[in-house]
């Protein structure tokens, strides 16, 4: 799931190298915290928030195959 | 090498110099003029076949990290656009999603990761001809509520639909005498409406 997020986020902004997934795993639930570049947020979230939606959507439905709930936390740039 | 963009002062310099840049003879590549100005020609190129290329590697790439097993068949149409069918071995129910939701996430974000590569290219992404069912069903609905519509006069409505769903019904009625359409609501409650044409 890690490694499907990565690839999601780097395949759509500037800075791949600046694309990080931080894995936090709970009993039931796991939560993936995205970090990308500054200045690549808005590619992650799209226009009203599409592409950060259709990214949700792929996840929970990619987790369907895990058994166990994903969250992706996608985290806004602290400036 | 992808899909390059090369200038010059007419199309017989702009197309060599793309052929030279690629390093490929003329029988194997294709282009498409961009722009033509007096002494100034903009042209893409690219080795023939390249579009499929690049779609199916961005399509199975994602395929395979999201832990299916399958492929992607790519094919060009007649609008220019690719029409990209997955199928896996037991992925397509969960890539297809209730009522399509999941499809519809994947056409909006492979559509994104394929524009990274080059932005003309159209995608419309589909797993195992659900999409292209859906859009039969609703071409031929289309058609007989246009029938409806025609004879009672009054207008009807489609349930929401997706961007790509709702060109569908534009599409089938665009040229039918008597009726219209037109989309009403905003974002994902937006309904195609088929009406009576203005007199």
């Amino acid at each position: 799931m890690k490694e499907l997020i990565e690839h999601i986020a780097k395949a759509l902004v500037d800075y791949p190298d600046e694309v990080e997934v931080r894995e936090i795993a709970g009993e039931r639930t796991i939560v993936y915290e995205l970090k990308v570049g500054e200045g690549d947020i808005g590619k992650i979230i799209g226009k009203g928030g599409k592409t950060a939606k259709a990214i949700r959507t792929i996840v929970t439905a990619a987790s369907m195959k895990t058994g166990k709930r994903a969250v992706l936390e996608i985290l806004e740039p602290a400036s | 090498m992808a899909i390059l963009v090369v200038e010059g002062k007419d199309m017989e310099e702009a197309i060599s110099r793309g052929l030279e840049k690629l390093g490929l003879n003329r029988d194997d590549a294709e282009w498409q003029v961009l722009s033509e100005e007096e002494g100034k020609v903009k042209v893409k190129i690219f080795r023939k076949g390249e579009p499929q290329r690049i779609i199916k590697e961005v399509v199975e790439g994602f395929i395979q990290k999201f832990g299916a097993e399958g492929s992607a068949e790519v094919i060009k149409r007649d609008d220019g656009s690719f029409y990209v069918n997955i199928i896996t071995k037991d992925s397509d129910g969960v890539l297809i999603g209730k009522g399509g939701k999941n499809l519809e996430a994947l056409q909006h974000l492979l559509a994104r990761m394929v524009h990274r590569h080059d932005k003309s290219l159209e995608v419309v992404i589909d797993v195992s001809g659900y999409r292209a069912k859906k859009e039969h069903t609703l071409r031929a609905r289309a058609l007989a509520f246009a029938e409806e519509v025609k004879r009672t006069g009054r207008e009807v409505f489609f349930e929401p639909l997706p961007p790509s769903l709702r060109r569908v019904i534009h599409l089938a009625l665009q040229d039918k005498e008597g009726v219209r359409t037109y989309t009403i609501g905003e974002g994902e409650l937006k309904k195609v409406v088929i009406a009576p044409s203005r007199r």
